[in-house]
Order: structure tokens, then sequence, then C-alpha cells
């Protein structure tokens, strides 16, 4: 089952690439090339891992971050959650009257599992830097409307003051 | 006493086992770049066209790099998003494993780059490493594969292979478990003196938290909230331990099993946690002898 006639695969070994060179040099070459690569690797890891949290404070300066690789500030999955809460959400405007406008038809993509809105994505466009380029995509994806406005809507306790909200107009479009 | 350091060295990453269980954790990862990679190509104009709204990741990406994507024409991106496209089929195929891979990675970098709003999440930077490690050898593409099956005319192969690919992996994991819990109690984390399982199922229906049955209830138990949290940074700070001690490593490996579909009920988090996690737990249970033997 699963045999075909052999062949000598020539592309297939000139891409082989790190385990083709290991198989042509000596054991020792090899052995000495994955041992730097392993250190490397490790002190790179770690250090990333523990330079925000921990070696950036303890040395009272910003470390080098190693770029394109490792999460800016650490495995940091939801290492700090409070009792607030801040959202945003989008009005379209027609006629003078506002109409909240749902965000899964603001960002639509559909993800296996679970809702990236529901991750709070939305939140980036209250940044003023993003928006500009927000009003221009609103304007695009939602023509119907005449204009739009963001709001921030900030849930200051939901232990203390459950369901108590606080919305503010980020910017208009 | 060098002597021993050196032959624990080399049991750990340079001695040759069988890489099976790299090749069954490549089919994981193609699916778990796919599931998370391939929603936001389904709407290149909202995502990545130059209508699309887009967020940039300058704490990952240099400036120029950022700039350099960004000026991308619409004729590029998608023809990136087929270059993609073509490489995942191949690298979850293992036909020409390497080099999909790295191609493979190089797409996802370009898409990250040109608009980090969906795609870029911690979880994808721990999948950026992974495929750093995947893509170092060919290893993953030696067994399961077009290549080995061109190579050997079987999907097994009978080559045995530096272990330290895998036993990166499987330090990769372990070590994200116990940054994880670090990061809860110490730096700002806040596990300890606060209670953030318990505001998380008081946060508003449309947090992040999912309508699994109990919240409801756990929304009214302080104290059992926390004791949950405890639980939770307990686990995580003794699951390198316990993967790493052959007694103890098949629970640890039910253990992480459980606590990914946990979070796979309870919280509105990528799946790549799901996806990739739990595939690369298994990489801990790798067999002595090759089946291609």
């Amino acid at each position: 089952m699963f045999r075909i006639k052999h062949r000598e695969p020539v592309l297939l070994r000139s891409w082989s690439g790190i385990h083709y060179f290991f198989a042509m040099v000596s054991p020792k070459i090899r052995n000495v090339s994955i041992t730097l690569f392993v250190i490397a690797w490790l002190t790179l890891f770690h250090y990333e891992s523990l330079r925000a949290a921990y070696l950036n404070p303890f040395f009272k300066c910003e470390l080098p971050k190693f770029k394109f690789l490792f999460p800016p500030a650490g495995w940091i999955m939801f290492f700090r959650v409070d009792e607030t809460e801040e959202r945003a959400e989008v009005y379209g405007i027609k006629q003078k009257k506002l109409e909240l406008i749902d965000p899964h038809r603001i960002f639509e993509n559909r993800w296996l599992g679970y809702d990236n809105i529901r991750r709070n994505v939305l939140i980036t466009v209250l940044n003023p830097y993003y928006a500009e380029s927000f009003c221009r995509y609103l304007k695009r994806k939602f023509p119907e409307y005449e204009g739009f406005a963001v709001a921030e809507v900030v849930y200051p306790s939901n232990i203390r003051y459950p369901g108590k909200k606080i919305r503010n107009v980020a910017y208009t479009c | 006493m060098l002597k021993a350091v050196s032959k624990w060295w080399e049991k750990c990453f340079l001695e040759e086992r069988p890489s099976t269980a790299l090749g069954i954790f490549r089919l994981a990862v193609a699916f778990t770049v796919g599931a998370h990679v391939i929603p936001t190509l389904l709407h290149m104009e909202d995502n990545y066209l130059s209508s699309a709204f887009k967020e940039k990741n300058l704490s990952f990406f240099t400036p120029g790099v950022i700039a350099w994507i960004d000026k991308s024409p619409d004729w590029l991106v998608l023809m990136m998003a087929k270059v993609f496209y073509i490489s995942l089929v191949f690298f979850a195929a293992g036909f020409l494993s390497q080099f999909s891979c790295i191609l493979m990675t190089l797409c996802c970098y370009y898409f990250y780059a040109l608009n980090s709003l969906h795609i870029g999440t911690l979880s994808f930077d721990i999948l950026l490493v992974t495929l750093f490690l995947v893509g170092m050898t060919g290893y993953p593409g030696d067994n399961l594969s077009f290549d080995c099956l061109i190579r050997y005319r079987s999907l097994l192969s009978p080559r045995q292979r530096p272990f330290f690919v895998q036993r990166l992996l499987q330090l990769q994991i372990a070590s994200t478990y116990l940054y994880t819990g670090l990061c809860k109690i110490a730096a700002e984390g806040n596990w300890l003196d606060g209670n953030p399982l318990y505001y998380l199922y008081n946060s508003t229906s449309e947090s992040v938290v999912k309508h699994f049955p109990l919240r409801s209830f756990l929304a009214h138990q302080p104290g059992l909230c926390h004791a949950i949290g405890i639980a939770v940074i307990l686990g995580e700070f003794s699951m390198p331990f316990l993967l790493f001690i052959r007694k103890t490593r098949p629970w640890a490996v039910a253990l992480g099993f459980f606590f990914h579909v946990l979070l796979l009920v309870t919280l509105h988090v990528p799946t790549i946690f799901f996806f990739l996690f739990p595939p690369q737990l298994l990489l801990f249970i790798f067999p002595r002898r090759n089946p291609g033997r």
C-alpha cells in the first residue's frame, strides 16, 4: 500500500536544506552546529519571555526586542483582568438619527470556534490615529449612511455597578 | 561531570530518533495555519486590499518593513494569497515540505505586516515561533508525506533524525505554560490579589466569555472562582515538570487537553490554542523505535 515506483528525487534533495547539510557533514560538525543553534535559540526564547515583565524593570531600561519573532510583551494570556470593561460602538447617521451598526457587519470575518468581535477587536478604532482610515472604510462599507459616530463605552465596574455604562463619542465622520 | 553533562546533552538534543511525531505535528500545524489565516483571506477587500481598514503591529515589525509591505499593489496582495494557498496545500501534503513551510511562513508574515487587526493575536505569535522551528529542518516532512512517498516508496520513513527540533518544540510549550503562570502572579498580573475569573464571568454578554452552562453559577461564587484561578496557576506551573517526568507525562498530556477544551468551551480565544497546543503536547509521546524500519 502507498508504494510507487522508486525514483531519485533530485528536486526534493536540493530543497531539503539543513537536514541535507547535516547528512553531508561529519557527525561532529553536525552536533556542534545543532548545539550552537539550541543554545542560541533557548537563550533568545527565555530572554524574550522574561524581557518585558522582568528584565526591563530589573535593569531599569528598555532592553532591545528581537523583532519578527516572539510576542512583544511575553506570554501574557489573560494575565491581568479587572472589573472594568471598555468597548467601542459604531453608529450610522441617517436623516439625523443614530443607528447602532452590528460590529459583525463592520468586520465580517467568520472564525472557526470563536468570535473575534467578542475579543474586542473593534476597540482598535477608538485610537485617534486610525480615525481617518476607519471613516474611509465605513463610508465604503456602508454607503447607505450619511455619516458615522464612533463611541467609547466604559463599564466602570461589572461587580459594583453591573449594567452601568458611560458612553463618549470618540469622533464622527 | 563534563562527561555526564555531555551524555545528557546528547540524549536530549543530538540522539537520533524517529521523526514520526513531527510528521503528525506537521499536519496539525498546517490545519492550524489554515484555520487562522484563511478566514481573513475570504474578505480581501475588507482586510488586505487598498480599501481595507488596517492596523500595523510596530512592536513586532520594524517601521521600514511595514512601510515596504504597505506599498504592495492589490495584484501583489492577491498573488500572495494564491502563493499562501498553494504553499499550505504543499506543506499539508508534505510535498517539498521544508520549502513549502518556509514559503507559507513568509506569506503569514506578509499578511501579518499588511494588516495585523484580525490575524495578529498572541496565539499567532506563538504559531510563528512554532513555524520557525518546524521550518528549520525537513524532519517534519520525513513521514506521512509525499516527500517520504517519493523518497522511500512508503508513508513512513526508515530514517532517524537528531531529536533537537522535537525537543525544542517540547521545551517551547512547557515554557509557555510556565511563563503564562508566572505572568499571572508577578509583573502586572493580578491573579493572586484580584479575582480575574470572577470578573470575567461577570462581564457583559458581549465580552470574551462564552455563554457556557455554569457561567451564571460561577458569576455568583467569588471564592470558588478565586480557587479555580489558583488551580489554573498551579496547573500551569506544574505542567513543565509533569510533562518531563516519564511517570506523570500521560496525566500531564491529559491535563493539557482538558485545559484546552475548557478554553474552547468558555472563552472566545483563537482556536490556535486548541488546534496547535494539544498536538504539540503529543510530541512528548514518541515511538522509541522507528515504525518505518
